[in-house]
Protein backbone atom coordinates (compact mmCIF):
# COMPACT_ATOMS: atom_id res chain seq x y z
CA UNK A 1 0.00 0.00 0.00
CA UNK A 2 2.77 2.39 0.82
CA UNK A 3 4.36 1.62 -1.90
CA UNK A 4 1.68 2.05 -4.59
CA UNK A 5 0.87 5.70 -2.64
CA UNK A 6 5.04 6.27 -3.12
CA UNK A 7 4.79 5.63 -6.87
CA UNK A 8 1.79 7.23 -7.44
CA UNK A 9 3.24 10.19 -5.41
CA UNK A 10 6.57 10.07 -7.95
CA UNK A 11 4.52 9.55 -11.12
CA UNK A 12 3.20 12.99 -9.73
CA UNK A 13 5.96 14.75 -9.23
CA UNK A 14 7.60 14.08 -12.38
CA UNK A 15 4.19 15.41 -14.83
CA UNK A 16 4.18 18.24 -12.41
CA UNK A 17 7.26 19.64 -14.11
CA UNK A 18 5.35 18.88 -17.71
CA UNK A 19 2.78 21.76 -19.10
CA UNK A 20 0.78 18.26 -19.16
CA UNK A 21 -1.04 19.12 -15.91
CA UNK A 22 -1.44 22.56 -16.21
CA UNK A 23 -4.44 22.33 -17.38
CA UNK A 24 -5.60 19.84 -14.21
CA UNK A 25 -4.56 22.14 -12.49
CA UNK A 26 -6.10 25.22 -13.58
CA UNK A 27 -9.12 23.23 -13.37
CA UNK A 28 -8.74 22.81 -9.53
CA UNK A 29 -7.53 26.03 -8.73
CA UNK A 30 -11.27 27.34 -10.23
CA UNK A 31 -12.98 24.53 -7.29
CA UNK A 32 -10.19 25.84 -4.64
CA UNK A 33 -9.75 29.61 -5.41
CA UNK A 34 -13.37 30.63 -3.44
CA UNK A 35 -12.99 28.18 -0.47
CA UNK A 36 -9.81 30.13 -0.02
CA UNK A 37 -11.27 32.90 -0.50
CA UNK A 38 -13.60 32.35 1.44
CA UNK A 39 -11.87 30.37 4.02
CA UNK A 40 -9.38 34.00 4.41
CA UNK A 41 -12.03 36.36 5.24
CA UNK A 42 -13.70 34.35 7.51
CA UNK A 43 -10.37 33.69 9.42
CA UNK A 44 -9.46 36.86 9.62
CA UNK A 45 -12.89 38.20 11.24
CA UNK A 46 -11.75 35.84 13.98
CA UNK A 47 -8.92 36.97 14.09
CA UNK A 48 -9.32 40.46 14.30
CA UNK A 49 -12.35 39.94 17.15
CA UNK A 50 -9.97 37.90 19.30
CA UNK A 51 -7.49 41.08 18.51
CA UNK A 52 -9.89 42.86 19.84
CA UNK A 53 -10.81 41.45 23.12
CA UNK A 54 -7.00 40.87 23.63
CA UNK A 55 -5.75 44.30 23.00
CA UNK A 56 -9.05 46.15 24.81
CA UNK A 57 -7.28 47.86 27.20
CA UNK A 58 -4.50 49.26 24.19
CA UNK A 59 -7.36 50.77 22.45
CA UNK A 60 -8.42 53.32 23.94
CA UNK A 61 -5.13 54.94 24.57
CA UNK A 62 -4.31 54.04 21.21
CA UNK A 63 -7.52 55.81 20.01
CA UNK A 64 -6.21 59.00 21.70
CA UNK A 65 -3.38 59.07 20.19
CA UNK A 66 -4.66 58.34 17.02
CA UNK A 67 -6.87 60.84 17.28
CA UNK A 68 -3.92 63.45 17.81
CA UNK A 69 -2.07 62.34 14.45
CA UNK A 70 -5.16 62.87 12.39
CA UNK A 71 -5.32 66.45 13.87
CA UNK A 72 -2.13 66.94 13.55
CA UNK A 73 -2.03 65.13 9.74
CA UNK A 74 -5.52 67.37 9.28
CA UNK A 75 -3.32 70.57 9.77
CA UNK A 76 -0.52 69.54 7.95
CA UNK A 77 -3.13 68.75 5.26
CA UNK A 78 -4.28 72.07 5.09
CA UNK A 79 -0.84 73.78 4.73
CA UNK A 80 0.05 71.04 1.89
CA UNK A 81 -3.27 72.11 -0.20
CA UNK A 82 -1.74 76.05 0.06
CA UNK A 83 1.59 74.55 -1.43
CA UNK A 84 -0.18 72.32 -4.19
CA UNK A 85 -2.35 75.45 -5.49
CA UNK A 86 0.42 77.22 -5.57
CA UNK A 87 2.58 74.75 -7.22
CA UNK A 88 -0.37 74.46 -9.87
CA UNK A 89 -0.23 78.49 -10.36
CA UNK A 90 3.70 78.09 -11.33
CA UNK A 91 3.19 74.99 -13.78
CA UNK A 92 0.64 76.96 -14.99
CA UNK A 93 2.92 80.65 -15.83
CA UNK A 94 5.80 78.01 -16.73
CA UNK A 95 4.31 75.77 -19.26
CA UNK A 96 5.51 72.67 -17.33
CA UNK A 97 3.40 69.84 -18.46
CA UNK A 98 2.38 67.22 -15.55
CA UNK A 99 4.02 64.15 -15.21
CA UNK A 100 2.37 61.00 -16.15
CA UNK A 101 1.43 58.92 -13.42
CA UNK A 102 3.71 55.55 -13.62
CA UNK A 103 1.86 52.78 -14.64
CA UNK A 104 -2.06 51.51 -14.08
CA UNK A 105 -2.70 49.37 -10.86
CA UNK A 106 -4.44 46.16 -10.99
CA UNK A 107 -6.90 45.51 -7.96
CA UNK A 108 -6.16 42.07 -6.71
CA UNK A 109 -7.15 39.98 -3.26
CA UNK A 110 -5.12 37.90 -1.16
CA UNK A 111 -5.91 34.73 -0.44
CA UNK A 112 -4.07 32.78 0.99
CA UNK A 113 -0.17 31.79 2.07
CA UNK A 114 2.49 30.33 -0.04
CA UNK A 115 5.19 27.86 1.52
CA UNK A 116 3.93 27.41 4.86
CA UNK A 117 6.76 27.68 6.91
CA UNK A 118 8.16 31.17 5.99
CA UNK A 119 4.88 33.47 5.32
CA UNK A 120 6.30 35.79 3.72
CA UNK A 121 4.74 34.94 0.92
CA UNK A 122 1.20 35.44 -0.19
CA UNK A 123 -1.44 34.55 -2.71
CA UNK A 124 -3.44 36.73 -5.08
CA UNK A 125 -6.12 35.75 -7.09
CA UNK A 126 -4.89 37.64 -10.33
CA UNK A 127 -1.91 35.94 -12.56
CA UNK A 128 -1.03 35.86 -16.19
CA UNK A 129 -4.03 36.34 -17.81
CA UNK A 130 -4.58 39.75 -15.96
CA UNK A 131 -1.00 40.59 -17.43
CA UNK A 132 0.97 39.56 -14.08
CA UNK A 133 4.52 38.86 -14.69
CA UNK A 134 7.56 38.21 -12.39
CA UNK A 135 9.24 41.37 -10.92
CA UNK A 136 6.01 43.99 -10.74
CA UNK A 137 5.61 45.61 -7.71
CA UNK A 138 2.82 45.23 -5.27
CA UNK A 139 1.53 48.30 -3.58
CA UNK A 140 -1.10 48.91 -0.79
CA UNK A 141 -1.67 52.98 -1.14
CA UNK A 142 2.21 54.44 -1.14
CA UNK A 143 3.32 51.20 0.42
CA UNK A 144 5.44 48.57 -1.06
CA UNK A 145 4.26 45.35 -0.22
CA UNK A 146 6.76 43.09 -1.98
CA UNK A 147 6.67 42.01 -5.63
CA UNK A 148 5.33 39.05 -7.89
CA UNK A 149 8.13 35.85 -7.16
CA UNK A 150 6.00 33.45 -9.92
CA UNK A 151 3.04 33.53 -11.83
CA UNK A 152 0.27 30.86 -13.17
CA UNK A 153 -2.51 31.31 -15.16
CA UNK A 154 -4.97 32.75 -12.48
CA UNK A 155 -2.56 33.10 -9.66
CA UNK A 156 0.31 34.57 -8.43
CA UNK A 157 2.45 34.66 -5.41
CA UNK A 158 3.95 37.35 -4.17
CA UNK A 159 7.29 38.09 -2.12
CA UNK A 160 6.69 40.26 0.66
CA UNK A 161 9.47 42.72 1.25
CA UNK A 162 10.35 41.12 4.66
CA UNK A 163 11.14 37.98 2.84
CA UNK A 164 14.40 36.83 2.84
CA UNK A 165 14.99 36.62 -0.79
CA UNK A 166 14.04 40.36 -1.15
CA UNK A 167 16.23 43.12 -2.46
CA UNK A 168 15.88 46.42 -3.12
CA UNK A 169 17.72 50.14 -3.80
CA UNK A 170 16.36 52.72 -1.24
CA UNK A 171 17.01 56.21 0.55
CA UNK A 172 16.05 57.75 3.75
CA UNK A 173 13.86 60.62 3.04
CA UNK A 174 13.96 62.23 6.44
CA UNK A 175 17.78 62.15 6.90
CA UNK A 176 19.65 65.76 5.44
CA UNK A 177 21.59 63.74 2.88
CA UNK A 178 19.03 61.85 2.18
CA UNK A 179 20.83 58.88 2.95
CA UNK A 180 21.45 56.10 0.35
CA UNK A 181 21.31 52.20 1.06
CA UNK A 182 20.61 48.80 0.58
CA UNK A 183 17.50 47.05 1.86
CA UNK A 184 16.86 43.44 2.37
CA UNK A 185 14.52 41.48 4.36
CA UNK A 186 14.64 39.70 7.07
CA UNK A 187 13.00 36.03 8.65
CA UNK A 188 9.67 37.55 7.28
CA UNK A 189 9.13 39.65 10.42
CA UNK A 190 11.28 42.85 9.59
CA UNK A 191 13.66 44.58 7.25
CA UNK A 192 17.35 45.80 7.34
CA UNK A 193 18.96 48.44 5.65
CA UNK A 194 22.37 48.09 4.66
CA UNK A 195 25.90 49.74 3.10
CA UNK A 196 24.71 53.08 4.71
CA UNK A 197 28.05 55.50 4.16
CA UNK A 198 29.55 56.11 8.13
CA UNK A 199 29.26 59.85 7.28
CA UNK A 200 25.53 59.66 6.49
CA UNK A 201 22.55 60.78 9.64
CA UNK A 202 20.27 57.90 9.64
CA UNK A 203 17.80 58.44 12.99
CA UNK A 204 15.44 56.18 14.44
CA UNK A 205 11.28 57.46 13.29
CA UNK A 206 13.25 58.19 9.61
CA UNK A 207 10.82 56.70 6.67
CA UNK A 208 12.73 54.67 4.35
CA UNK A 209 11.30 54.74 0.66
CA UNK A 210 12.42 53.25 -2.65
CA UNK A 211 15.01 54.95 -4.66
CA UNK A 212 14.21 53.52 -7.95
CA UNK A 213 18.18 53.46 -8.88
CA UNK A 214 17.86 49.50 -9.61
CA UNK A 215 14.90 50.10 -11.85
CA UNK A 216 12.51 47.36 -10.04
CA UNK A 217 10.47 49.53 -8.41
CA UNK A 218 9.28 53.44 -8.99
CA UNK A 219 10.85 55.95 -6.66
CA UNK A 220 8.98 57.30 -3.55
CA UNK A 221 7.37 54.03 -2.59
CA UNK A 222 7.41 53.60 1.52
CA UNK A 223 9.62 50.68 2.58
CA UNK A 224 9.37 50.95 6.80
CA UNK A 225 9.78 53.36 9.07
CA UNK A 226 13.55 52.95 11.13
CA UNK A 227 13.31 51.50 14.84
CA UNK A 228 16.79 50.97 15.72
CA UNK A 229 20.17 52.04 14.24
CA UNK A 230 23.49 50.33 14.46
CA UNK A 231 26.94 51.68 13.64
CA UNK A 232 30.01 49.89 15.25
CA UNK A 233 32.99 52.08 15.13
CA UNK A 234 34.66 48.23 13.64
CA UNK A 235 32.17 48.15 10.61
CA UNK A 236 32.17 49.93 7.72
CA UNK A 237 28.65 50.69 6.88
CA UNK A 238 25.57 51.35 9.35
CA UNK A 239 22.93 49.27 9.07
CA UNK A 240 19.29 49.97 10.55
CA UNK A 241 16.30 47.79 11.54
CA UNK A 242 13.16 48.98 9.97
CA UNK A 243 9.66 47.77 10.81
CA UNK A 244 7.13 46.76 7.97
CA UNK A 245 4.55 49.69 7.86
CA UNK A 246 1.56 47.58 7.77
CA UNK A 247 0.01 44.41 9.31
CA UNK A 248 -0.34 42.02 6.31
CA UNK A 249 -3.02 40.03 8.11
CA UNK A 250 -5.33 42.69 7.98
CA UNK A 251 -5.25 43.38 4.61
CA UNK A 252 -7.44 42.13 1.82
CA UNK A 253 -7.02 43.54 -1.47
CA UNK A 254 -3.49 44.47 -2.76
CA UNK A 255 -2.42 46.44 -6.25
CA UNK A 256 -0.27 45.36 -8.79
CA UNK A 257 1.26 48.38 -10.12
CA UNK A 258 1.74 47.55 -14.28
CA UNK A 259 4.11 50.17 -15.98
CA UNK B 1 -15.38 3.63 -2.05
CA UNK B 2 -17.45 6.16 0.26
CA UNK B 3 -14.89 5.89 2.71
CA UNK B 4 -12.36 7.27 0.45
CA UNK B 5 -14.91 10.44 -1.09
CA UNK B 6 -15.28 11.42 2.68
CA UNK B 7 -11.93 10.90 3.52
CA UNK B 8 -11.09 13.41 0.63
CA UNK B 9 -13.26 16.39 1.72
CA UNK B 10 -12.42 15.75 5.17
CA UNK B 11 -8.50 16.22 4.12
CA UNK B 12 -9.76 19.09 2.11
CA UNK B 13 -11.28 20.91 4.35
CA UNK B 14 -8.50 20.51 7.01
CA UNK B 15 -5.40 21.41 4.64
CA UNK B 16 -8.02 24.64 3.91
CA UNK B 17 -8.11 25.36 8.00
CA UNK B 18 -4.40 24.82 8.12
CA UNK B 19 -3.93 26.96 5.10
CA UNK B 20 -5.99 30.02 5.60
CA UNK B 21 -7.83 30.10 9.43
CA UNK B 22 -5.01 28.69 11.64
CA UNK B 23 -2.47 30.80 9.71
CA UNK B 24 -4.20 33.95 10.42
CA UNK B 25 -4.85 33.22 14.07
CA UNK B 26 -1.26 31.97 14.37
CA UNK B 27 0.78 33.28 11.93
CA UNK B 28 4.52 32.86 11.43
CA UNK B 29 6.25 29.20 11.11
CA UNK B 30 4.44 28.39 14.09
CA UNK B 31 1.50 27.56 12.61
CA UNK B 32 -0.42 24.21 13.69
CA UNK B 33 0.86 21.56 11.16
CA UNK B 34 -2.87 20.09 11.29
CA UNK B 35 -2.62 17.77 8.50
CA UNK B 36 0.54 16.16 9.84
CA UNK B 37 -0.69 15.34 13.47
CA UNK B 38 -4.46 14.15 12.28
CA UNK B 39 -2.50 11.68 9.94
CA UNK B 40 -0.01 10.84 12.85
CA UNK B 41 -3.14 10.55 15.18
CA UNK B 42 -4.81 7.89 12.68
CA UNK B 43 -1.67 5.95 12.41
CA UNK B 44 -1.63 5.94 15.96
CA UNK B 45 -5.13 4.47 16.14
CA UNK B 46 -3.65 1.75 13.65
CA UNK B 47 -5.23 2.23 10.36
CA UNK B 48 -2.35 2.92 8.24
CA UNK B 49 -3.65 2.74 5.00
CA UNK B 50 -6.20 5.57 5.62
CA UNK B 51 -3.01 7.84 6.89
CA UNK B 52 -1.34 6.88 3.64
CA UNK B 53 -4.41 8.32 1.48
CA UNK B 54 -4.53 11.28 3.61
CA UNK B 55 -0.67 12.23 3.19
CA UNK B 56 -1.10 11.53 -0.95
CA UNK B 57 -4.39 13.62 -1.25
CA UNK B 58 -3.97 16.05 1.73
CA UNK B 59 -0.48 16.98 0.51
CA UNK B 60 -1.67 17.13 -2.91
CA UNK B 61 -4.03 19.77 -1.44
CA UNK B 62 -1.53 21.28 0.06
CA UNK B 63 0.90 21.98 -2.97
CA UNK B 64 -2.67 23.19 -4.80
CA UNK B 65 -3.44 25.90 -2.39
CA UNK B 66 -0.11 26.73 -1.28
CA UNK B 67 1.58 26.60 -5.01
CA UNK B 68 4.83 24.75 -4.00
CA UNK B 69 5.73 22.23 -6.50
CA UNK B 70 2.90 19.40 -6.97
CA UNK B 71 3.52 15.77 -5.14
CA UNK B 72 6.42 17.22 -2.77
CA UNK B 73 4.07 17.84 0.24
CA UNK B 74 2.94 14.11 -0.50
CA UNK B 75 6.27 12.81 -0.60
CA UNK B 76 7.12 14.21 2.77
CA UNK B 77 4.57 13.21 4.38
CA UNK B 78 4.31 9.71 3.11
CA UNK B 79 8.38 8.75 3.94
CA UNK B 80 6.93 10.70 7.78
CA UNK B 81 4.52 8.00 8.03
CA UNK B 82 6.44 5.61 7.14
CA UNK B 83 9.12 5.94 9.40
CA UNK B 84 6.59 6.76 12.38
CA UNK B 85 5.11 3.30 11.73
CA UNK B 86 8.28 1.46 11.27
CA UNK B 87 9.63 3.11 14.41
CA UNK B 88 6.30 2.42 16.91
CA UNK B 89 6.28 -1.11 15.99
CA UNK B 90 9.83 -1.70 18.01
CA UNK B 91 8.70 1.52 20.28
CA UNK B 92 4.88 0.76 21.36
CA UNK B 93 2.13 3.56 21.72
CA UNK B 94 2.78 4.70 25.00
CA UNK B 95 1.48 8.41 25.36
CA UNK B 96 5.31 9.88 26.02
CA UNK B 97 6.54 7.93 22.54
CA UNK B 98 3.26 9.80 20.67
CA UNK B 99 4.39 13.06 22.60
CA UNK B 100 8.21 12.46 20.96
CA UNK B 101 7.04 11.14 17.69
CA UNK B 102 5.09 13.82 17.01
CA UNK B 103 7.23 16.56 17.82
CA UNK B 104 9.82 14.89 15.98
CA UNK B 105 8.17 14.05 13.13
CA UNK B 106 6.91 17.76 13.06
CA UNK B 107 10.18 19.38 13.16
CA UNK B 108 11.41 17.19 10.68
CA UNK B 109 8.46 18.02 8.58
CA UNK B 110 8.76 21.58 8.97
CA UNK B 111 12.68 21.61 8.15
CA UNK B 112 11.87 19.73 5.12
CA UNK B 113 8.93 22.59 3.97
CA UNK B 114 11.52 25.51 5.17
CA UNK B 115 14.12 23.72 2.16
CA UNK B 116 16.00 25.78 0.95
CA UNK B 117 15.34 28.89 2.96
CA UNK B 118 16.28 26.86 6.00
CA UNK B 119 19.11 29.72 6.91
CA UNK B 120 16.21 32.51 6.97
CA UNK B 121 13.64 30.62 9.23
CA UNK B 122 14.18 31.27 12.63
CA UNK B 123 14.74 27.94 14.52
CA UNK B 124 12.71 29.10 17.32
CA UNK B 125 9.41 28.99 15.73
CA UNK B 126 10.47 25.43 13.71
CA UNK B 127 10.77 24.33 17.36
CA UNK B 128 7.87 25.80 19.34
CA UNK B 129 5.49 25.14 16.52
CA UNK B 130 6.53 21.48 16.89
CA UNK B 131 5.58 21.30 20.22
CA UNK B 132 2.36 23.07 19.69
CA UNK B 133 1.65 20.02 17.52
CA UNK B 134 3.01 17.62 19.75
CA UNK B 135 0.31 19.19 22.29
CA UNK B 136 -2.13 18.98 19.43
CA UNK B 137 -1.93 15.45 19.06
CA UNK B 138 -3.39 14.91 22.68
CA UNK B 139 -6.57 16.23 21.83
CA UNK B 140 -7.02 14.97 18.18
CA UNK B 141 -5.57 11.48 18.61
CA UNK B 142 -8.52 9.97 21.08
CA UNK B 143 -11.19 12.01 18.71
CA UNK B 144 -10.04 10.44 15.39
CA UNK B 145 -9.78 6.81 17.05
CA UNK B 146 -12.86 7.54 18.72
CA UNK B 147 -14.53 8.88 15.28
CA UNK B 148 -12.97 6.29 12.97
CA UNK B 149 -13.82 3.56 15.07
CA UNK B 150 -17.40 4.55 14.93
CA UNK B 151 -17.42 5.16 11.72
CA UNK B 152 -15.09 2.05 10.12
CA UNK B 153 -15.20 -0.19 12.40
CA UNK B 154 -12.73 -0.97 15.24
CA UNK B 155 -9.57 -2.47 13.84
CA UNK B 156 -8.40 -5.52 15.08
CA UNK B 157 -4.67 -6.14 15.59
CA UNK B 158 -2.89 -8.76 13.91
CA UNK B 159 -1.40 -11.56 16.33
CA UNK B 160 1.37 -13.16 14.81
Amino acid sequence: MFLRHLLITILIIILGQTPLVRPLENLAVVVVVPWQYTSRRLALKIRNELEFWRRVRELRHENWRLSETVRDLESQLTALKEVRRENEVLRDQLKIAQEEPPGRLILTHLIGHARGELKSELIIDRGSKSGLRRGLAVVYQNYLLGEIARVQDRRAVVRLTTDSAFRTTALDQDSPGRARGLVRGEFGTHLRLEKVLPNETISVGDVVITSGEDDKFPKGLILGRIRQVFAKETEVFKTAELEPPLEIEAIEEVFVLVP
Amino acid sequence: MIKYLILTLLTFFVVLLEGTLLTAIFPGPQTPSLLLVIMLAIIFAEYHEDAFFIALIGGLLKDLIALTPLGLSSLYLLLISKAVILSSRRAGSAIYIVLTFTFAASLILRILSALPWLTATDPRALFWGSVFDAVLILVVFPLCQNILQSVFGRRELKIA
